[in-house]
């Protein structure tokens, strides 16, 4: 007899929308496509790259309503930023179950609300997550008394109630959410990390071939503290003149400015700057020219960073700030180091940079640690693990059907 | 409602009567004690009844907004409460409706089964 395998509707941003969710689902789909039934649904169908056209069913987010009696359950792929913005409305509305990439959602409800001209609306979350203190603050945010509070008010409060269960990646967003919502089911899944084999050398990359490499990967943002860590930089080439340093990503915002801070300190032979790299195994390429990955985060929202995994799968040392998941990594795969202490930064620089023998043996542990926390396959199994604990929760799914003769999956 | 600008009209809501000033040197204290007198024959008794009107008008125009402000303040609380709840509902509808899709595919399994058995 032919087994059951459960019908689910998969909501995310998919290839190629810049978004390291985009590539979070792109990784896991095919792993989890052997093991459930998918339908994809996106903003622009025709938009989504030929390869998953190709394998999957690829849907827009407005025909769900009208097709949700086909499916079991329904997984939303939810991050702080604008390309959620249809998947966030379409869970409020037909809740599912809630994959959190961030503990904080603030910046994705400002682009669903300000961002719209619906300050109203804004207001209305606000008095959600907080209450009347919510609104005061809300409306003082209309007046222009003060700033938008984006990293103090997480603003997850009506996804958190809307969703029959949440899949975070890391125990610190699961204590957070278990402290305000106990009775939700929350379960902790890592990430998937595709572990590339690097297909560009330093020499195709027109890196230098001898020099110390450091590099930090992803959006270049204020929060991902990189002029904190090209001042620590520019501080250890003092002991290491040929040290080279790659800023991999592009910069999305104004809050900045790259190209003034090497101007400034005349190290323009000694800052790469690639910005955007479309390809995955490209942007892997890069992360694999460093010998060391700086990955730092202050104010983390709650994130998982992907890059840092990429760092980690690829066998290069990393270093961390130590905070929210972060400071979960083990301490052998990585060097952690107190959010905005430039000094412990130059010192962890400067200990990987003088000891070749820990690099490579901090980058051995991180791809183990890595393949064995991250792969892709163990994921996949992980959330179908996930899905049948909050289905039995919420809706008292058998384990059997009758006349199946097997297990759902 | 705006708080601050409930209490600042609170502030201001008595309107007194200004003293006669004059920068004039030297004669500056005459012509404002001639104007003062002035206003006392010709306007004084017609003004200041209305000037008690307005102050009686300001102080319950600014008990009003007090109390509207508390209303708007319960009708927040009302909404936040209503939106709370419309939540819950639609998450209660939501797990019905996963709950009617394993239903439905139980019966269809049970119904192959059938077939199946008379066959």
């Amino acid at each position: 007899m032919k087994p059951v395998i459960w019908r689910i509707a998969y909501f995310s941003p998919l290839p190629p929308t810049r978004s390291g969710i985009a590539d979070y689902s792109y990784e896991l789909l095919p792993r989890l496509a052997q093991r459930v039934d998918l339908t994809l649904f996106v903003a622009d169908p025709d938009r989504v790259i030929r390869s998953l056209r190709e394998q999957f069913s690829v849907r827009a987010i407005e025909e769900y309503p009208a097709m949700r009696w086909e499916y079991d359950m329904a997984l939303y792929q939810v991050g702080n930023g604008k390309h959620h913005e249809g998947i966030y409305s379409t869970l409020l509305r037909y809740p599912g179950i809630t994959i959190l990439h961030e503990y904080f959602l603030h910046h994705l409800i400002v682009d669903c609300t300000i961002g719209r001209g619906n300050s109203a609306g804004y207001i209305r979350e606000m008095g959600y997550g907080l209450g009347a203190e919510g609104l005061c603050l809300a409306r003082q945010v209309r007046c222009g008394q003060r700033g938008q509070p984006l990293f103090e008010v997480p603003l997850n409060e009506r996804l958190l109630d809307s969703s029959l269960g949440v899949i975070v990646h890391s125990k610190h967003v699961q204590q957070r959410i278990r402290e305000r919502r106990p009775h939700l089911p929350t379960v902790v899944v890592p990430a998937p990390i595709q572990n590339y084999s690097s297909v560009l050398s330093r020499q195709d990359l027109g890196c230098p071939d001898k020099a110390l490499i450091l590099a930090s990967a992803g959006q270049v943002t204020k929060q991902k503290q990189i002029i904190l860590a090209l001042d620590a930089f520019a501080r250890l080439r003092d002991e290491f003149p040929n040290a080279v340093y790659l800023v991999v990503g592009e910069e999305p915002g104004q809050d900045v400015d790259l190209n003034d801070w090497i101007q400034q300190h005349g190290l323009q032979n000694a800052v790469i700057c690639t910005g955007y790299v479309h390809d995955v195994q490209q942007f892997t390429s890069w992360i694999a020219a460093a010998d060391v990955l700086v990955n730092l985060r202050y104010p983390t929202v709650g994130e998982t960073s992907a890059t840092a995994l990429r760092g980690l799968a690829a066998g290069r040392p990393v270093i961390v700030s130590n905070d929210g998941w972060y400071a979960e990594l083990p301490d052998d795969v990585c060097v952690k180091v107190l959010p905005n202490d430039a000094d412990a930064l130059l010192a962890a620089m400067r200990r990987l940079a003088s000891d070749e023998l820990l690099r490579r043996e901090m980058g051995r542990r991180a791809a183990e640690y890595a393949y064995r926390q991250h792969d892709p396959d163990r994921v996949a199994q992980m959330y179908v693990d996930s899905i049948r604990e909050i289905l039995t929760n919420t809706t008292n799914w058998p384990k059997t059907l009758p006349g199946s003769g097997a297990e759902n999956v | 409602m705006n708080e601050n600008l409930i209490a600042e009209l609170e502030a201001r809501r008595t309107i007194h009567e200004p003293p006669f000033r004059s920068d004039k040197p030297i004669i500056g204290p005459l012509i404002a004690w001639f104007r003062a007198a002035w206003n006392s024959v010709s306007t004084r008794w017609y003004v200041l009844p209305m000037l008690r009107q307005q102050n009686e008008f300001n102080v319950l125009l600014v008990s009003c907004l007090h109390k509207m402000e508390e209303r708007l303040g319960e009708t927040d609380e009302r909404l936040i409460d209503l939106d709370q709840d419309q939540t819950s509902l639609t998450r209660n509808v939501a797990e019905l409706t996963y709950q009617l899709v394993r239903m439905n595919r139980l019966l269809a399994a049970i119904e192959t089964q059938l077939n199946s058995r008379s066959e």
